[in-house]
């Protein structure tokens, strides 16, 4: 059953069908946290990322050792031990941008599209896949907090990534760096994304349902002649 | 081997090779963010004691100070790192004041958690300047919709920011008093 889904749709489904923000609506916490800069949330989705994969990674290639009654201890403990070395690495390395995320860092432990992850995937499948579907999902989580750092820096700032975009004419809407703009922004988007599946969607059934008009008439055409 | 004893191994194998694992970034790493903060202490002093070439930590529990010298002998003063209860979080800044404690050179805001685009409007310069040269020989006081007078030791709070204006005035102030109480400072010269 698993072999039949290929390597790119095993990528892609982080990205639109299974979106841990979109889709499975996970890891809220530090998407409407950190975004109030798009770089804060670039950072925040590469830093998750990285525990994200080399979770998945150690996870997946232990799965068959740990008993499941200590499983999500385990997971724990791994997933805790990662976030700490980026906490540490990015104390020592990018000290600015560890100040600017604060105890966010450290909430990655929490995050539950890490944990999510584990139990629903890695723990299932060979690492090269768990490996895909980490790499997915971050790539998912790294697109919808970009977007939506991008969009609250600039209508609450007037820059994107620090550069001005907005010059002095415009009053920033002091809101969207706010956590108030932070659900606001993420519910239209969640909107946005939802009304367009559902448009897919009917399309997709109303061509079904035409092709099977058009397979009962040819039937009926045959009989008659 | 029974579950448990499966169990058991297994959390202790996960716990010690997480626990090197740690040990050996953090060995890497301690050194790299001790530098970090200590490259940071030094931009806010010479920020906040602009005249300042060389700087020395003075052996005391109750205040990070440094005295800064300007040449080999003579002192322009102490920096001052001071902490402090904000509207939000705690508010760590670091001024500069003369030898006597009667007057601050310069403020810098170091870390703050405040409102942002209202508190935290204390880190910005049309804030900050408010308190180069003020006197301070006694309490500063804050004044709310009127113009500020650094000559008697008043500042005027930022509009819709005025827990977060007094609370740093009451930083410093609090930490000028406990300073004065050490003995051998506030009469330097």
């Amino acid at each position: 059953m698993k072999n039949k889904v290929t390597i790119w749709k095993e990528f892609a489904k982080g990205i639109w069908e299974n979106n841990p923000v979109l889709v499975q609506v996970l890891g809220l916490c530090p998407t409407l946290a950190v975004t109030a800069t798009a770089a804060n949330g670039i950072a925040m989705a590469l830093a998750t990322t990285f525990v994200l994969i080399f979770s998945s990674l150690i996870i997946s290639s232990v799965r068959k050792l740990i008993p499941t009654q200590v499983r999500i201890a385990s997971y724990i403990v791994i997933i805790a031990t990662f976030v700490t070395i980026v906490d540490i690495v990015m104390k020592a390395k990018f000290p600015e941008m560890s100040k600017n995320l604060g105890p966010y860092i450290p909430l990655i432990v929490v995050n539950c599209i890490i944990l999510g992850r584990q139990e629903a995937f890695s723990a299932k499948n060979n690492p090269f896949r768990a490996l895909i579907d980490s790499i997915g999902m971050g790539t998912g989580f790294l697109i919808v907090l970009t977007t939506l750092g991008g969009i609250r820096e600039i209508f609450g700032k007037g820059t994107l990534l620090g550069f001005t975009i907005l010059g002095d004419w415009y009053t920033p809407w002091l809101v969207m760096i706010l956590p108030a703009g932070a659900f606001l922004t993420l519910g239209f988007i969640l909107g946005g994304v939802n009304f367009i599946k559902l448009k897919k969607e009917t399309r997709l059934k109303e061509a079904e349902m035409a092709n099977a008009l058009e397979a009962q008439k040819a039937k009926l055409n045959r009989q008659e002649a | 081997m029974n579950t448990v004893t499966k169990m058991i191994l297994t959390l202790c194998i996960i716990g010690i090779v997480s626990g090197g694992a740690l040990n050996s970034i953090w060995d890497w790493a301690d050194p790299l963010i001790k530098e970090n903060a200590r490259i940071a202490t030094e931009k806010a002093i010479f920020e906040v004691q602009p005249t300042g070439k060389t700087y020395k930590r003075l052996e005391t529990d109750v205040a990070e100070i440094y005295q800064v010298f300007e040449n080999d002998t003579t002192s322009v003063g102490y920096a001052v790192v001071c902490l402090g209860n904000g509207f939000q979080n705690k508010i760590k800044m670091m001024f500069g004041v003369d030898g006597g404690f009667t007057k601050i050179t310069a403020l810098a805001v170091l870390d703050q958690q405040e409102t942002p685009g209202l508190g935290d409007e204390i880190t910005k310069p049309h804030f900050t300047t408010k308190f180069e040269g003020i006197n301070v020989a006694n309490n500063m006081s804050v004044l709310k919709g009127l113009d500020g007078n650094k000559a008697e030791g008043k500042v005027q709070a930022i509009t819709g920011a005025t827990i977060s204006s007094k609370a740093v005035v009451e930083i410093i102030n609090g930490t000028l008093d406990k300073l004065r109480k050490i003995e051998g400072l506030g009469g330097v010269q």
